[in-house]
């Protein structure tokens, strides 16, 4: 358990990254409105365009909170520095797929890139805790494997991002189940990177709640997964994040699945999910469509968007509690 | 009901994910042991292919179990609007 000294740090922490993500996003969307950066709202009849890359002030409420964390646990600076290092580099691969969308081959690849400054600083220890199994020695094997452990949440969190609220939500679910778990263990460090993200992706999640006013884009996403991924590797809980991220992983491997390759939304000409008439949404039929979570959660009827949204999160909410329980059985080797 | 099969499908991933892990490694080095020291880099190979082949059985039993689900629940909402 953390000292009285480091939660009260750790609660500064994430005030000032919901803060920063809070104040920084009306004249950001604005600014990006003026410049036409914008996204289409496919599932409103309505159809509105919404300021795109709005994932900027996720990444700066992380950014700042990052810091002043570095100044409240100088010691482990280094840790900091990987977990920034990695956001920032996953959120500049956003900002280039938001502007110029990569192809489905080159995003992981170069999601995988963002991994780079845990395996330079060596922010990572090679021997990870498994509940009932205990400590595997991976000496060789786990740099390699930091490479998936960030590239696949950012590619995962990327694909969930398809609703109002949907990832931004569900994600700052995830972010506090693993901050607590951070905290149980006594990492300070981490538990206050956790808990700036937690900050900024509900700072963010209030105004990208259903009817959404701004989107994350790519950037936002692939940050914020790549983020989740950072924390599991420098805070050495990969079986808890595993755990908490069961409905990404669940909408990612059917998503791939039932296409047999790497995809991208734009490029599926059977969609998953139509728009009806009456403003709901329902599961199409097409045999060729991609099973994502959305069409499972929409296969015994249609529903509205922020029905959706709400059963997303209480599945993350329960995935999250798992997750909790998992890291007790650690001590069940 | 939807939600509660939805919660089901969620509980067997998570616990397939830990028990799945779990019975990889054990599975793994029971066929695999430590003791076969003779070859250790044949073995550490052959323990990551045996390992990728059970994590991709699980994975199809994943896909089995949830394209049962789909496909028998958007049948019974279409039976459904099919009656008068």
């Amino acid at each position: 358990m953390l000292d009285p000294r480091s939660t009260a740090a750790v609660i500064a922490v994430s005030l000032v990254a919901f803060g920063v993500s809070y104040l920084t996003i009306p004249p950001l969307s604005s600014w990006l409105k003026r410049r036409g950066v914008v996204g289409t709202d496919i599932h409103k009849l309505d159809k509105p365009k919404i300021p795109e890359m709005c994932g900027l002030a996720v990444i700066a409420g992380v950014t700042v909170a990052g810091l002043l964390s570095s100044a409240l646990f100088g010691e482990h600076s280094r840790e900091i520095a990987a977990f920034l290092g990695t956001v920032l580099i996953a959120g500049t691969i956003g900002v280039v797929d938001d502007l110029r969308p990569l192809s489905p081959k080159l995003k992981p690849i170069l999601t995988a890139v963002a991994a780079a400054p845990i395996l330079l600083l060596a922010t990572y220890n090679p021997h990870p805790v498994f509940p009932l199994i205990g400590t595997l020695r991976l000496t060789i094997l786990y740099p390699f494997l930091i490479l998936f452990a960030i590239a696949v949440p950012a590619n995962a969190v990327n694909m969930l991002d398809v609703f109002n609220g949907s990832m931004s939500g569900t994600l700052a679910i995830v972010t506090l189940a693993l901050g607590l778990v951070l905290a149980l263990s006594g990492n300070a460090t981490a538990t206050s990177l956790a808990f700036a993200l937690f900050g900024s992706l509900l700072g963010f999640y209030l105004f990208n709640r259903y009817p959404a006013r701004v989107f994350g884009g790519d950037t936002g996403s692939l940050a914020t997964g790549a983020a989740v991924g950072a924390l599991s590797v420098i805070g050495s809980i990969e079986a808890v994040t595993i755990a908490a991220l069961a409905p990404y992983i669940m909408n990612a491997f059917y998503g791939l699945a039932s296409i047999g390759r790497l995809y991208e939304r734009r490029e599926i000409r059977s969609r998953p999910v139509r728009l009806r008439s009456d403003g709901m949404l329902e599961a199409t039929t097409h045999r060729n469509a991609p099973v994502t979570l959305t069409r499972l959660i929409l296969a015994e009827g249609p529903m509205r968007e922020q029905q959706i949204v709400r059963t997303m999160l209480l599945l993350t909410a329960l995935s999250s509690t798992l997750a909790v329980l998992a890291f007790f059985l650690r001590e069940v080797p | 009901m939807r939600m509660v099969a939805l919660a089901g499908l969620l509980v067997f991933v998570c616990f397939s994910v830990i028990f799945g892990i779990f019975l990889m490694v054990r599975a793994v080095m029971f066929i695999l042991p430590s003791s076969l020291t003779e070859f250790r880099i044949v073995t550490d190979v052959l323990r990551v292919v045996l390992a990728l082949v059970l994590a991709y059985a699980w994975l199809r039993l994943w896909k089995v179990i949830t394209d049962w689900y789909f496909w028998r629940s958007v049948g019974s909402v279409m039976r459904g609007r099919e009656k008068p």
